[in-house]
């Protein structure tokens, strides 16, 4: 089992206690006895708790979810604003081991400075057993220099993942969305010269990362928390708004600070909304998963390959072995190829 | 202050000449009392007693009264890695706060009296006396910040850093505790230090040594004089 605490950038009181109230809550889904895989502290868990709130939980934690390992990680978002020493020090007295950095680039010039985060990484260096990755949100808007040299930055750091969004607000025009297109085609030429192992067409793998060993075995899975060992079932979301899974059932929880909180005072479940993976769409599912984990799907089925032909623009993919392998054009065009997938009706 | 020796087992809570350091300093004197009859103690301990080993449930964190406490674990390969020194006012135990079971083995390393504070009944304590248990918490992430922090600044630096920056944290902990920050016994041994450090006992000496043809240190065996404060936070680039 993984757990994925939600923590909103907007302060809500006394959010650990709500957060405990909604792990005491009795239910069926899942069993606490299980062994944990992950523990991830999402979103803004810096600005959201204390450092007293966040010992107070890892405690807690400990104490509702028994089956901690040595393996287990135990990772926490944070900007390179919000990471300083003490924090740092806390978390690895606390024992988490892994680190993701936020870092907004959506708008940065040719000459924006990196000194905060050239800063939270010479801190980090103090700490080379966390795992460090980063999710970098860019935008049309966001110089090419600027993106080479964070890249060159954070390649001469202990990072081993890098992600990448361009994130969506509201309508955009073609030219931002072709902007968004052209910086993606970059970056995976970037990476690709730099030999780190892409997955999807926005994250960036390198050793000693455990994606890379999960995608030789062909054991990763691409979920709504990235690229992940295939065997986790169940993925425990907790907090305003959190995503659960179990196998092809989801549940989200209620998104409003307000109504979580009424609704665990009532001793509710804060659940809002649930929905299964229809089982019509698990052969779609599983050829994107295929897609975004292995840039190649695997065609000895003779109707498969023509649908396939049909569906993905012949200058996206290479043939090869009874398999269509995706081109570096279609790789950074996955997105319109796994929304083309979803709509067809595979037999 | 009082003057109840510290490795009485009778001693209170509202005498203890520790409380500054280790109470919750909102409490009322009534419920200081209450605090105090959760607080478990014990015999003093004997040196090399221990505390409580690793894998142990984690169901208290401890205060030292007096004496010294040292924390170790031990490696896959059986290799032992002292992971902190406790003096009296100092808070341990916190390793297990985020398992089920303590992750390091807690020794004295002479005759030592520690404060045993449950977590359980603490917690009982707390629906009555809100305030009790975010402090504890307040209390416990400042004392994991404060050792992680040593752990990582010895881990970087040379062999003269390291040891004038443990003797700089002793001194100022003995402060702390209205002690001389220039004088003291340090309660463990060159091999402990060497351990904590991440140096040989014969590299710890030869410092010393080095540190006391400098006049920064003067050292009788464990008796320790800083002849030279600012030079020795020079030595530990502080």
């Amino acid at each position: 089992m993984a757990i994925n605490i939600y923590c909103p950038s907007e302060v809500i009181d006394d959010y650990e206690h709500l957060l405990c109230k909604e792990v005491a809550l009795p239910q069926s889904f899942y069993d606490r006895k299980q062994t944990i895989a992950s523990v991830w502290w999402l979103g803004s868990p810096l600005q959201q708790l204390s450092s007293e709130a966040i010992t107070e939980l890892c405690f807690r934690m400990s104490n509702y979810f028994p089956r901690y390992q040595e393996s287990t990680t135990r990772g926490l978002h944070v900007t390179p604003m919000e990471l300083n020493k003490d924090n740092l020090a806390l978390l690895k007295g606390l024992n988490f081991n892994a680190i993701k950095l936020n870092i907004d680039a959506s708008i940065a010039g040719d000459d924006r400075s990196l000194s905060r985060v050239e800063a939270a990484l010479q801190i980090l260096a103090d700490y080379k057993s966390f795992e460090l990755s980063c999710i970098i949100k860019f935008s049309d808007q966001t110089h090419k220099n600027f993106l080479k040299r964070l890249f060159t930055l954070l390649e001469s750091s202990h990072c081993t993942h890098i992600e990448v969004i361009c994130p969506k607000k509201g309508p955009s025009s073609l030219q931002e969305r072709q902007g968004c297109h052209d910086q993606l085609g970059d970056i995976n030429s970037h990476f690709r010269l730099h030999n780190w192992q892409s997955c999807g067409n926005n994250n960036f793998f390198t050793q000693p990362h455990r994606a890379i060993a999960l995608h030789k075995q062909g054991n990763l899975e691409a979920n709504p928390w990235g690229y992940q060992a295939r065997h986790i079932a169940t993925w425990l979301g907790l907090g305003v708004g959190a995503l659960t899974r179990k196998d092809n059932h989801y549940q989200y929880n209620n998104p409003s600070p307000q109504r979580y909180r009424a609704l665990l005072s009532n001793k509710q479940s804060p659940v809002e909304t649930q929905f299964v993976l229809r089982p019509d769409k698990k052969a779609n599912f599983k050829l994107i998963q295929e897609l975004l984990c292995q840039h190649r799907i695997s065609t000895q089925n003779k109707q498969l390959h023509q649908a396939l032909h049909t569906l993905i623009p012949p200058h996206y993919f290479i043939e090869e072995n009874h398999a269509l392998r995706l081109t570096m054009a279609g790789i950074v065009a996955l997105s319109s190829i796994s929304a083309n997938l979803a709509r067809h009706a595979f037999v | 202050m009082s003057q109840v020796c510290p490795h009485k087992a009778e001693i209170n809570c509202r005498d203890c000449r520790m409380n500054a350091l280790c109470l919750p300093i909102a409490l009322q004197l009534d419920e200081v009392d209450r605090l105090n009859d959760i607080v478990q103690r014990g015999r003093p301990l004997h040196k090399d007693d221990y505390v409580y080993n690793c894998g142990d449930e984690f169901r208290s964190v401890y205060a030292v009264r007096s004496g010294a406490i040292k924390t170790y674990s031990v490696s896959d390969q059986g290799v032992e890695q002292v992971t902190g020194f406790y003096l009296p006012g100092e808070i341990f135990g916190m390793d297990g706060i985020a398992h089920t079971h303590h992750i390091s083995s807690a020794i004295a390393l002479e005759t030592a009296a520690i404060c045993e504070i449950p977590f359980g009944k603490m917690e009982e304590l707390s629906m009555t006396l809100p305030s009790l248990q975010r402090h504890f918490f307040k209390l416990m992430s400042k004392e994991i910040t404060s050792d992680q922090q040593l752990i990582a600044l010895l881990g970087k630096n040379s062999a003269e850093e390291r040891v004038a920056t443990l003797l700089l944290s002793i001194s100022a902990r003995n402060a702390k505790r209205s002690l001389s920050p220039v004088r003291f016994r340090l309660p463990m041994s060159r091999a402990d230090i060497g351990n904590y450090l991440g140096l040989t006992v014969e590299t710890v000496s030869r410092v010393f040594s080095r540190f006391q043809k400098q006049s920064i240190l003067s050292v009788d065996k464990k008796e320790i004089e800083i002849l030279d404060v600012s030079g020795l936070q020079q030595l530990a680039n502080t």
